[in-house]
């Protein structure tokens, strides 16, 4: 071979090998916003031993707590590097309420490459087993008669939970009084133990509970598989369809293959944990490219018309 | 310096840090909803108070006790130091490299105090050093799926 | 009876035995390292019990468990450092006893009085587990308000000295509490323009901070090691460990006090062995004939600590267990093992699985009791390590622990620059006369005080005085009413000593 000969070759063979590089070659962190032990990373760990093999390199699990989700998100944003080895769970609405509220959130809402939304969790309207009210109706009508005192809890201040529960008011035109609580765990006791009337929770929350709480109504579009029972709020009259979204993303800027690549991952391992994750009360999505962006429009929209009226 | 080992009013001194850090904190306030609002404002309101307490208390019985007595202060200083500077390095050269140095200067700053080093101990404790902070990083990264930071020299 | 024996004929297998040894002794390594919780070690651990049968890995997470809590000790009687936030009360007396050459009495200590409060806990868990259960539910936002508040009033008797510095310092860690985004509200406070800070100050980054710097930075500065071995410990190597264990046995009211608030407040969801651990010290003081040795190495306050915070494992699980609620994080993982077996707390748990809940109790007890010999042959392990390391060495590996355990808890290099920032500023309030317990407790209980508070006039609002709420139920009087004598316990004391002294009594 001559010089140049061999120069082409191995320039050609370099080529060859940029283009059929396969993503991934090398380890991939999975940063979860949230505490070990929370839904987000519980969901994650489960997703894991299925991504490592679909992928077939290792995929860690690094939790990066604090701001609700904001610290480790804006990290994402401001300091990735956009090659799709560190991607990251992110929530709705929590991506888009939290940079509405906060001036120092350090991330922007659309600034995120959506992978994919793989998970909701609808909001559910529960009350005690011996609550007085049967029915969703009921608990308007004395909210209406009695207005403040019907106290419900939830998850965090303008959360899913909080927004539908001001929608509820709204829709209903009744005053009822939301308690926020530090994530969903301690509305539990406050429930159980009739601290407050009901709570606004998430949809897993009424699975875990079912022999101590009543669904009065769930916020999903149709009712649900895991609670064939619980009538939806739309057939009662209410227009409320809500909840939390939890899906993943990488920094912007990851190349579109690479994207796609982790969202077909992503889409296999949630399907292979599927009929575990429905049992435990989680609706199964996969909502990617154009529409996980309007997906984040659509709540966007919706909460900051909601949150307009709150001032 | 002399003067200093000889003691200070520590109510005073107390009473001015927490006066001023409670100023730091009255200005940091912003304009947040009377839920996020009640209680930073009770909290501070009730440490102005205290430090004026002790400021009085320290007009009132004037104490002098002695402080920093303990230990040879430039080394406290310098200890404090080196800690920042490792904790900065480890942003450029990441947990291995900086701990390496830092350690092994710690180890040796520390060390010359109250002995002569020779060449041959030097040697010797940079590599204990070396293998500690190899199975510190073992244990750490590979059966605790902790990501510890590369720094610049990463792959 | 039957469902116990058959739990008990499970465990005592080979692969669930090693599963327990094995576990305990991880955890026991994983709580002696400052900033690894016992939490994150639950979280590596959990994919892998998907795939295992769902007693043993049910038995894996719990004895983790155990081991951790009790591995804390380890940290806080040898360096001061809190290897685990329910080991606060611990570095008290714990490292006073090492600095004064009797750590191994001091590790020999903790370790039977967590065994002891580990099988505590587990036999309160098996015969007490729905009433203790219904009790917790009473706890709503205004009873945890009070909790907070009988909590600071702590802060009393742990400021040796100045109770004004001691107020200050509590107000301080209330203050550095409240940097982040609050918990009502969701606003970012005190952030000062860095978004990194809306993660707030993590309790055990400031504790690593305050309790270990500044001990450091003396090491440093003396050249001395902190730990001094006692003279011609060979030759009485045999007589520290018998005496040792006759001791913590002879405090039979003190233990089992301990033991008891131990209980109450781990099941109580959100309460943990840290603040069991100071509350049992602090009525072990109280209740002491010799109060005045409490902070200089008194063991009566070294096993109250411990056999508090251990029977915190077990006790946390009633809430789990009967409920569905996760009372501390740890918790949570478990919780979601169950579920990913497709086991749901509630009555059916403890009937038509019985045998895997009652076996799965169980293995916390033989945790529980696989501690003694490790913790006793380990225990001396270490302390022979750590006696032997030359202050030279010593400060830079306790350095670079601290680096280490403040970042792996939030995988953040900004906890580790607050850890030394806090630590500097320990250290110089420390020689100002400001303890570090008083700061901590505000840290602790700061966020409960202000979520219970908010949430309680909240839940008032149709009132027309919102915080009445606050005194509504006989519980929040209870707690009124011990908080006010806590306040006034000192003064009392105090009166009675005086008029003890004026009668020509003892002193």
């Amino acid at each position: 071979m001559t010089p140049l000969r061999r120069t082409l070759a191995v320039a050609l063979v370099a080529l060859v090998g940029v283009a059929f590089a396969q993503f991934p070659e090398r380890d991939i962190t999975y940063v979860i916003s949230f505490n070990a032990g929370g839904e987000s990373d519980i969901t994650a760990r489960l997703q894991q031993p299925h991504l490592e093999d679909i992928l077939g390199v290792n995929v860690s699990i690094v939790n990066r707590p604090g701001g609700g989700g904001a610290v480790a998100w804006s990290e994402s944003q401001r300091s990735t590097d956009p090659d799709g080895y560190t991607i990251i769970g992110v929530n709705l609405p929590h991506i888009a309420t939290q940079p509405m509220e906060r001036t120092d959130t350090g991330f922007e809402t659309d600034n995120f490459e959506i992978i994919t939304w793989f998970q909701f969790t609808p909001n559910a309207l529960l009350v005690r087993n011996d609550s007085p009210f049967q029915t969703l109706d009921e608990l308007i009508a004395y909210a209406k008669e009695n207005p403040g005192s019907v106290t419900l809890g939830g998850s965090g201040s303008n959360t899913a939970n909080h927004i539908a529960v001001l929608q509820l008011e709204q829709f209903a035109d009744i005053d009822l009084t939301y308690v926020p609580f530090t994530g969903t765990g301690p509305t539990v006791p406050a429930l159980l133990g009739g601290h407050v009337t009901g709570l606004m929770s998430y949809s897993p929350m009424a699975v875990l509970q079912q022999d101590q709480v009543r669904t009065l109504a769930i916020a999903s579009a149709e009712r649900v598989s895991f609670l064939p029972d619980a009538p939806t709020f739309v057939e009662q009259g209410i227009d409320i369809v809500s909840g939390a979204h939890r899906g993943v993303a990488a920094p912007p800027g990851t190349p579109e293959d690479v994207v796609a690549t982790l969202a077909d991952a992503f889409e296999e391992a949630s399907r292979r944990i599927s009929t575990e994750q429905e049992e435990m009360g989680f609706v199964m999505l996969n909502v990617r490219g154009d529409e996980a962006d309007a997906l984040i429009d659509q709540v966007s929209e919706e909460y900051a018309a909601i949150l307009e009226t709150l001032q | 310096m002399k003067t200093a080992r000889a003691g200070m009013n520590t109510d005073a001194l107390g009473g001015l840090f927490g006066l001023g850090l409670t100023l730091l904190f009255w200005f940091g306030r912003r304009s947040w909803s009377p839920l996020s609002a009640m209680f930073p404002n009770t909290v501070l309101i009730t440490m102005g108070a205290l430090s004026v307490g002790l400021l009085i208390q320290s007009l009132v019985r004037r104490e002098v006790r002695p402080v920093f007595a303990e230990g040879n202060r430039t080394r406290i200083v310098a200890t404090a130091v080196v800690l920042f500077a490792w904790i900065w390095a480890i942003r450029y050269l990441g947990f291995y490299l900086a701990g390496l140095v830092f350690f092994t200067g710690l180890t040796l700053y520390i060390a010359s105090a109250s002995r002569r080093l020779t060449a041959r101990q030097v040697a010797i404790w940079t590599a204990i050093v070396a293998v500690e902070l190899t199975a510190l990083y073992f244990v750490f990264t590979n059966l605790l799926a902790v990501r510890l930071p590369a720094g610049v020299f990463a792959p | 009876m039957d469902v116990l024996t058959a739990a008990l004929g499970q465990l005592f297998v080979p692969y669930h035995l090693a599963i327990i040894i094995g576990g305990t002794t991880v955890g026991l390594f994983v709580g002696a390292m400052p900033g690894l919780s016992a939490t994150m070690a639950l979280a590596v651990l959990l994919p892998f019990t998907f795939a295992m049968p769902a007693l043993a890995g049910l038995i894996g997470l719990g004895s983790v468990y155990m081991g951790a809590i009790y591995g804390g000790a380890f940290s806080a009687i040898l360096i001061n450092a809190p290897g685990t936030p329910s080991s606060i009360a611990t570095t008290f007396d714990g490292y006073p006893m090492a600095k004064a050459g009797r750590a191994e009495e001091a590790l020999t200590a903790a370790t039977i009085a967590s065994v002891l409060g580990g099988l505590f806990g587990v036999f309160a868990l098996l015969v007490l587990a729905p009433p203790l259960a219904a009790f917790s539910l009473r706890f709503g936002p205004p009873e945890y308000f009070w909790v907070a508040v009988l909590g600071l009033t702590l802060i009393g008797s742990l400021s040796a000295g100045s109770l004004l510095k001691g107020l200050l310092g509590g107000a301080l860690g209330v203050l550095l509490s409240i940097i982040g985004v609050s918990p009502i509200g969701g606003e970012s406070r005190f952030t000062y323009g860095f978004p990194a800070l809306q993660g707030g100050v993590e309790l055990i980054v400031a504790l690593i901070g305050l309790f270990v710097i500044p001990e450091l930075l003396v090491m440093a500065g003396t050249g001395i090691a902190a730990l001094t071995r006692t003279t011609s410990v060979g030759s009485k190597r045999k007589g520290v460990m018998w005496p040792t264990i006759k001791r913590v046995l002879s405090m039979p009211g003190n233990l089992l006090r301990s033991m008891v608030i131990g209980e109450i407040v781990s099941v109580i969801p959100g309460a943990g062995g840290n603040i069991a651990g100071l509350l049992a010290y602090n009525e072990a003081k109280r209740a002491s004939k010799h109060p005045e040795e409490y902070g200089k190495g008194s063991i009566e306050g070294l096993v109250a600590s411990e056999s508090s915070n251990n029977v915190t494992v077990a006790g946390s699980m009633v809430p789990l267990l009967t409920l569905g609620i996760p009372g501390a994080p740890p918790d949570a993982l478990i919780l979601g093992a169950m579920l990913m077996h497709g086991l749901r707390p509630g009555a059916e748990l403890f009937s038509v699985s019985g045998v895997l809940t009652y076996g799965f109790i169980l293995s916390m007890g033989l945790s529980a009791l696989v501690m003694l010999p490790i913790g006793l042959l380990g225990g001396r392990l270490i302390y022979e390590t750590v006696v032997r390391v030359p202050p030279y060495f010593l400060v830079p590996t306790i350095a670079t622990m601290a680096i280490l355990g403040s970042y792996a808890l939030r995988n953040s290099m900004t906890d580790v620059m607050i850890m030394l920032v806090l630590g500097i500023a320990g250290y110089v309030l420390k020689e100002l006369g400001f303890h570090p317990a008083p700061i901590a407790l505000g840290l602790i209980l700061g966020p409960i005080a202000e979520t219970g508070f908010v949430q309680a006039t909240l839940m008032g609002s149709s009132l027309t005085y919102p915080f009445l709420k606050l005194f509504e139920s006989p519980l929040s009087r209870i707690l009124i009413a011990l908080s006010l004598l806590a306040i006034v316990w000192p003064w009392f004391t105090a009166w009675r000593h005086r008029r003890q002294r004026a009668r020509g009594g003892p002193a």
